[in-house]
Parts: C-alpha cells; structure tokens; sequence
C-alpha cells in the first residue's frame, strides 16, 4: 500500500484526538485546538477533516451518551486507530530526521 | 449571571437539514447545539445566534454537501445514447414522415430567414456611418406649403454660423440624370454629386488615393470603379477630364465605392461653388448638419425658439424646420430628389409580421406532427417515466429530434433560398449577404434555429407533463384528449392562417389589376417620354421636325406631366363665396399635349398654337369643382404673381397625373413649354420607332444619350412596389398553404392508422366506401370551415387597413372570401383523399387480423 502522508490541520486534529483520549467529540477537540494553538476552527472544517480522515482509516468513530444542551443529538466520539498512530509516528520521525540535518549554522542566523 | 437558554433560531438547521449529508447531519447538529448554548450563555443571544449562522454557512462544503441521487448521471446517459439510436431509426424507418416533417420546417425555415436577411439588409441603411446620431436633414415648412427637404443654397452656412451647437454644415445635391463623363474615347453616363468639402468630414466614405485638401473650383473627387473605368492604369489623380462637354475637372481624390447599404449613392463627386449672394429663391440642394456631440440632440431639435428668431432675421418669419436623423434618410418619402433608391417601413413591418407568421406556422405544424406521434410511443413513454425518468428527461428525445430536423431543414431552407434566387433575381440575396456583415446573417440564422428548436421542445414536452405515466401503459384515450385537443387547436389556427392569406392574395391581386387596367384619362401605351436636359432643349425644334416627318409619328408635345410636385394658394377667383382660397397644381403643356395624351376635353377648347394664349387657362375637372363653376368656359381667375386675371378656355376630364395612391387634385394646366417630350405613335410601331427616335436624337444631340421612357412603363413602375409585394405575397400564400397541407396530410396519415380497425369493423358490416371516405374526412372539413369563420374578420381588418393606402380601389367582394375558403377547403380535401381512398378500399381482413 502507498505511503500517505498527513496534511498540517490533519496532524494537529490526529494529536488532539490522541491528547483527548476517551473524550474526543467535535466540541471537545475544537475547544482544545482553540485553546492550546490560540487559533479558531469553524465547525465546517474540522467536521470535514474528521470525516475524511475516518474514510482513510486514520480514526474510528462511535456514539456515546446525549445531553439535553445539545438537542437530544448523540455525541460522536473520535479514537485513533493503529494505522493513525503509525502515521503519526511516521510524521514525527521524518521531522526529527530533518530537524537533526539541519546545520546549526542555520539555526543561529536569525 | 446564568440566564435561561433560549433556544436556536430555526432556519439555520432547516437550511443544514437541507443540504447536509444525512449520515453526519446528527452529530453535526448536536455539536452547533452545544457550541450554541456555551455562547450565549458567554456571550449572550445575538452574537450566539450570528455566530450559529457563519458556522452553518461555513459548513456548506463538498464534504459535507450531499447531492441527489448519485445513480442519476448513469441512467441519464444511457437514456440519451437510446433516444439518439431511436431519432436516426425512426428517421429510417419513417421515410416519408420524416420527410413532410424536415420539408414543412426547411419551408419555413427558408421563408423566414429570406425575410429576415432582406429586413436586416434594409435596416442597415446609412448604419456605417459612426456619426451617424449626430447628423440631420433639415426639412423646411412653409406655411401653408407641402413641407421640402429641398432647401435654398444659403441654409447650410448660415445655420452652421448662426447656431454655435451645429458644428459642421453642408449642401449636397444629386444629378438624377446623370452627366456625361468624358476621358480620350472613354465617355459615360455617370450619376454625381456636388457637396460641400466639410461632407466627408460628416460622414464615413473612406479616401483610398489623395486627400480632400483644396477641394473646390474644378476638383472632382471620383469612386474606385469609376476611376478604373476612365483611367485603367490605376493612377487618376492629377488628371483630367470633362463633364458635359464643357468643364474640364482635376482629379483629387479616389474613394472606395460607395456601400450599397448608402442612401447616397455616387460615381463622382464635384464642390459646390461658394456662396457669393444671399440668395433664398434657390431651392435645389440638401442642408445636412452635424451637431456638436456633447449636446443632446432632442434638447437641441425642439428648442424652436431660436430657430424662430433665426427664421424672422432672414425675413421668413413664415418657415419652421423639422429635422430628420440619418439613419430615416433610407425610409423617408420625400428623398426622391437626392437618393435614387428609397425603402419603404411598412413593407418591412408587413414583410417582418409575414416572417413570424411562416415560421410559427411550420413551427406549429411540426409541433401538431410530433404529438401526434406520441400515440405511438405512449408505451415507450410511459416505461421510461415508471422507471424514473423525469418529463424534460423524456423529452430530450424531442430536443434530440428537433435538433436533428432543423439542421437538416436549414440544408433544406439553403436549397430554397437558392433556387429561389435563380427565379426572382429582383431580389438579390447574395447582394444583401455582402452588405450585411458575416456575424449579422450568423445571428439571424441561429437566432431563428434556435427559436425552432424551443418552439418544437418545449410545447411536446408540456403536453407529456400532463399525463400521468399508468394511463400512457393503459393506453387511455381519455387521457390523450389534451395533446389531441391540443393538436385540433393547432390545426384550425393554421388553417386560419393560411386562408386568411389567401384572401387577402386574392384582394391584393384584384387590387393590382384594377390599377392595371383602370382607365387613367390618358393615353399610356406607345408614347414616348424623352428627358431634355438644359443642353439637349434649345435643340427641340429641330427634333420635332425631324420627328413629325415619319408617319408612324401621330404627335409631339411638351410639359411638365410628370413633374406635378408643386402647388399654389389662388385666392381670387369669379364668383368666390367667401373669403376661402385653395390649392392648385400648376403644369404646363404645349398645344399638342391634349392631342398626344388623347385628353379628353369636357368642354371649351385646349390651346391653340395661332392664338395667343397668355391670358387664358385650362384646367381640369376638379379645379371647377374646387370653385364652384357649373360651367367654367369664359370665368376669369387671378394666378399668384399675376397682374391680370386669365380666362377659362376649356376644362379637361380628370387623368391620374399621380399614381393612384394619391387623388386627383385641382389642376391648372398653363401655357408653356418645359419639362419632357411626348411622343405618341402609331399601335405596334414602337420598336421600330423608338429606335427611329434615338436615331433622331443622336442626330439632333450627338454628344448626349437619349433619356427615355416608356409611359406605360412609368405607370407600371410608380406602382412596382405594389407589384413586388405582390409577388411575395404568392409565395407566402402558397408556402403556408403548403405546410397547412403537409400538416393534414400527416394527420390523415394517423387518423387511418388509428382507425383501421373501426374501419375494418364497419366494412365487414356493410359500410359503403363512400361512408368510410365520410367518417374520416369530416373532421377535417369540419376544421377548414371553422377556420374560415375565424379568418373573414381578421383577414377584413387587415385588408382594409391596406387599401387605405390607395385613394382609388376596389372594394371587397363575398365571393373573394368564399373563393379563398373554397380554394383551402378543396386542397386539403384533395390532400386527404388520397389516404382516405387507400384505407376505404383496403382489405378491412387484413386490419381485423392485426393484432
């Protein structure tokens, strides 16, 4: 099978399903991106990254329990898969392999 | 501060329900729920509600968005590939269907796209010019005088100076006759122009050689192929050549040749000579002026004041002055002395409304063939509605079939066009395909195909709409009675359309032959109207003696015949009531012209050549009538500008010195000799005459061509209009006589198809052939008869309308209208017959067994 390769708003959604563990719904997981990158998702792009990346194999989903706030509508947990955390792993070790080619020189222009 | 939640506005969620893919849309509702209610209850209920909104909005994604019925695009396709295998079997199969079909739409086509193209060439008269809403004529209004777009000389100028909004001005005037054009050897006729030098500076003829600097005195500016006549070496400027024997003209200038699309046609062009005096007597040239184009030409135009005063300081207080903008130059009435060719806007709107009328005729009668054959594919239908195909689906097959007959009929409407060319060539399409630009005629052409195909598509699949598809497996007859209903309305209103036509052919034609052969108190058959020019008249004596020495010769004479235009106020007159005056118009004639016109007098005498006859007066008919003379001979009466009064020596019957468009007004004819040459001869000479009379004349004027025409041919051509429009109308009327019976024929064709069973059923019990042709012809004469009742009083209106155009007519006749029913009525029998005997006289066996 090809290699895939996660996208940047895709390796951030990843993370923070795995950060949420056992409690990662769409709510939880954009309150979290929002308060730990200080950046706003709308509810339109994350649901489309989840829902791709669930075609992909990257997560699995699962209904849970409902909540009169939320108009009797089941929340929708997210996990990672297997095959997520390998991608994920894949990611970050291509990372640090880049990072410790980097020279130092270049780091300390600036 | 915790307030109570309020709930959501609800249009948010209805617009996500609507588009959302269902299998998210739960959670994804839950979650803008949720996110809902934490702010308001952070931020409170407006700002939670915006936010509900962009967030909705924002979700309106590809991922997200769910789209109908992923299986459509397929069956679609396979849908389409079928109709398209269907069209072309049934094209096939159906030979003689198809063709009646493509015949009826290529008729109509070709009809309509002749109109349209020869409307388009018409309308695009003077349209080239790019100044061309800035340019007017000025007509002049006297009081109490027909009003002139001849204008006096000084005009131009005085008006271009006087008014700083008129920018430029210039007089243009035109040999009608044309003048001798003479290089070595080389001498020609040519028709001219003389204008002033700011004309081309107003309007778009393009220079191709030289320039117009210093055009005036004796320049001559000449037009390509007239330069190529005179001067094949292809080098004209700087050379000379003479007009009319006399002045010798430099060549300054070579233009391209004047569009055919141009009211001002020229082979030449020669300046006007400055203005030296103030003279207002002399009227003979154009005023064309440009307005400045910041200004608003209306405001301008109707801001009559000032004109007044300009009128009052010339000392013409009486004058008042219209404009005409340029691109009416084409369709005024009163051109004559300035552009040799005129059109005519009611023609164009009878020709346009005539255009319409053929190509909703073969539209409808395509429409009526297609729903007809529904009948037979109602089962076809049917299977594809159940199976889920929408009704536009089901009618891409009629768009696929439109299509396909209207391309075959634009070949079809090609071949007509061509062929039609072949037998009138007064008509010159191809000629007006040159003047009109390519993408004009690409317009017209797809413009009108593709009404056809609208036309043809969408009225079929209306009628589809309305039958649900169990009653097209059922076959139900009740059900089919919209589209059948619908085919009924569709047939009578063609026939409608195609009697009234042919009534009105027929009064047309009664019309045209009652101008042929009305008796117009002259003679017009073998006399000779020859045209003196001011170097050809001093030679008349001479002429006339050489002409009076043939036998054949009976007379000659000279007058003013065909140069009526004018009128005059007379106001003094013996035995005047009250204080009236009326209008006269003058012509003069020579003692002969009684004689040589075969006039006939009413009483006293015409002139006569021993007498002097300087204070004596014939007039005509209604000039004693206009002043009440019972008996005119020996009244006295006072003509303008006269000191003494003149005596009525004899009254002529009244002639058509007009056309018969126009009544016969009070005429005085006096004494004198101008205007052209009559020559009557002896019946069944005139060929050898006329040539005896060139012959005469060349000897007379060798220098000169004679210019002549027939009278016969004279009044024919004041009425050729009548004549053309005359023809056209033929082939209107026979066209849409045509797709009526093409359409009939189709439906006869289905009639028997669908009765063949009953038929059969009647003739094994005993039906005769005769009650067989009955039962399925009566509908259709049932149809003529009720579109002849609907045509009587439209085809009155509009007939009447028209011969209002004629002060002389006919009047309508009952048996013009029964004759026009009786001739459709009898076509679509004839038409029908031939089928109708085919299923009487078939083996009714043969229809019974047909299972």
């Amino acid at each position: 099978m090809k290699q895939r390769y996660l996208g940047e708003f895709e390796e951030i959604v990843l993370l923070t399903v795995g950060i949420l563990h056992g409690n990662a719904y769409g709510v939880s997981i954009r309150e979290e991106i929002e308060r730990r990158l200080d950046r706003s998702v709308s509810i339109g792009s994350l649901q489309v990254t989840l829902r791709r990346m669930e075609k992909k194999g990257y997560l699995t989903s699962a209904h849970g329990e409902t909540n009169p706030l939320r108009g009797g509508r089941p929340k929708l947990y997210f996990e990672i898969t297997p095959y997520g955390k390998q991608l994920l792993e894949y990611a970050k070790e291509t990372r640090n392999n880049l990072w410790n080619a980097l020279p130092q020189l270049v780091l300390n222009l600036k | 501060m915790k307030n109570e939640p309020t709930p959501p506005p609800k249009f948010p969620f209805r617009l996500l329900k609507w588009f959302c893919q269902p299998e998210y849309h739960s959670d994804i509702e839950g979650d803008l729920l949720e996110t809902y209610y934490r702010r308001q209850s952070d931020w409170g209920r407006e700002k939670a509600s915006t936010f509900l909104y962009q967030e909705v909005l924002l979700l309106f994604r590809p991922g997200l968005i769910y789209f109908v019925s992923p299986s459509l695009p397929m069956n679609y396709r396979s849908l389409l590939r079928n109709h398209l295998k269907v069209t072309w079997r049934n094209l096939q199969r159906k030979k003689a269907t198809s063709l009646l079909e493509i015949l009826g739409l290529g008729l109509g086509l070709a009809c309509c796209l002749g109109i349209f193209l020869w409307v388009a060439g018409e309308l695009s008269f003077d349209q080239f010019h790019s100044k061309k809403d800035e340019i007017f004529m000025v007509e002049l209004l006297l009081d109490g005088w027909e009003e002139s777009v001849v204008t006096p000389a000084p005009l131009a100028s005085s008006l271009a100076s006087e008014f700083p909004e008129i920018i430029r001005a210039s007089r243009y005037s035109y040999f009608h006759d044309g003048m001798l054009l003479k290089v070595g050897d080389q001498q020609l006729m040519e028709q001219g122009a003389k204008v002033d030098s700011s004309f081309f500076n107003m309007f778009d003829f393009t220079f191709k050689e030289g320039s117009l600097h210093n055009f005036e005195g004796n320049k001559i500016i000449l037009t390509e192929s007239t330069a190529d006549k005179y001067f094949p070496d292809k080098n004209a400027i700087g050379k000379i050549l003479s007009i009319n024997q006399e002045e010798t003209y430099l060549v300054a200038a070579v233009l391209e040749d004047v569009p055919k699309n141009s009211s001002f046609q020229f082979d030449f062009v020669i300046p006007f000579e400055p203005i030296t005096e103030q003279n207002w007597g002399a009227w003979f040239c154009a005023t064309l002026i440009q307005l400045d184009e910041q200004i608003e030409p209306q405001q301008f135009l109707t801001s009559t004041n000032s004109l007044k005063t300009f009128y009052d300081t010339i000392d013409k207080a009486k004058w008042s002055s219209r404009f005409i903008p340029l691109p009416d130059f084409y369709f005024h009435d009163k051109m004559t002395p300035f552009f040799p060719q005129s059109g005519n806007l009611n023609l164009i709107w009878i020709f346009s409304i005539a255009g319409f009328v053929i190509l909703i005729l073969s539209c409808l009668n395509y429409v009526s063939l297609t729903t007809a054959k529904f009948v037979t594919h109602f089962r076809q239908i049917g299977l594809e509605k159940l199976l889920g195909a929408g009704y536009w689906q089901s009618s891409h097959k009629y768009l696929i079939e439109a299509f396909l007959h209207t391309s075959l009929a634009l070949i079809v409407a090609s071949l007509f066009l061509l062929l039609f060319q072949r037998y009138y060539e007064d008509i010159d399409l191809l000629n007006l395909a040159e003047t009109l630009h390519l993408n004009h005629i690409t317009w017209i052409v797809l413009g009108v195909c593709l009404s056809m195909i609208f036309f043809n598509t969408v009225l079929p699949a209306l009628t589809l709409k309305t039958i649900p598809p169990m009653a097209l497996l059922r076959k139900n007859e009740e059900h089919t009675l919209s589209s059948s209903s619908l085919r009924r309305g569709l047939v009578i209103l063609q026939f409608c359309v195609s009697i009234s036509m042919i009534i009105s052919l027929l009064i047309f034609q009664k019309q045209l032959d009652f101008i042929q052969n009305k008796e117009l108190g002259y003679r017009k058959d073998q006399v000779l109207s020859i045209r003196l020019n001011n170097q050809t008249a001093p030679t008349l004596p001479v002429f006339r003696d050489k002409l009076q020495q043939h036998a054949n010769v009976l007379n000659v004479s000279q007058s003013s015949f065909e140069y009526v235009y004018f009128d005059m106020t007379i106001a003094d007159w013996e035995g005047k009531s009250s204080e009236e005056s009326i209008m006269v118009r003058p012509m003069t004639a020579d003692q002969e012209f009684a004689k040589t016109l075969e006039i006939e007098m009413v009483e006293g005498r015409f002139y006569d050549d021993r007498l002097t006859e300087d204070e004596s007066l014939v007039i005509n008919q209604a000039a004693a009538r206009a002043m009440g003379w019972d008996l005119a001979t020996g009244k006295k009466v006072r003509l303008p500008g006269e000191e003494e009064d003149r005596t009525i020596i004899g009254v002529v019957k009244d002639f058509h010195y007009w056309s018969l468009t126009k009544a016969i007004e009070p005429l005085f004819i006096i004494h004198g000799s101008s205007g052209n040459v009559y020559v009557s001869m002896r019946e069944g000479t005139e060929n050898e005459m006329v040539a005896y009379i060139e012959k005469a004349y060349q000897e007379v004027n060798p220098d000169y061509p004679m210019d002549y025409v027939l009278l016969a041919d004279r009044y024919h051509n004041q009425h050729a209009t009548y004549h053309q429009a005359g023809m056209l109308f033929q082939v209107f009327g026979i066209i849409a006589v045509i797709i009526s019976c093409i359409s009939l024929l189709a439906m006869i064709n289905f009639t028997v198809e669908r009765k063949s069973r009953e038929v059969g059923i009647r003739k094994v019990h005993g039906a005769s052939f005769w009650n067989i042709i009955h039962l399925l012809q009566k509908d259709f004469i049932l149809y003529v008869f009720l579109a002849f009742i609907f045509s009587i009083p439209i085809t009155w209106l509009v007939m009447n309308r028209w011969l209002q155009i004629f002060a002389y007519k006919t009047a309508f006749s009952i048996d013009q209208f029964l004759s026009g029913g009786s001739i459709v009525l009898i076509t679509a029998v004839a038409t029908t017959l031939f089928h109708a005997t085919r299923a009487a006289s078939a083996n009714p066996i043969r229809a019974l067994r047909d299972e």
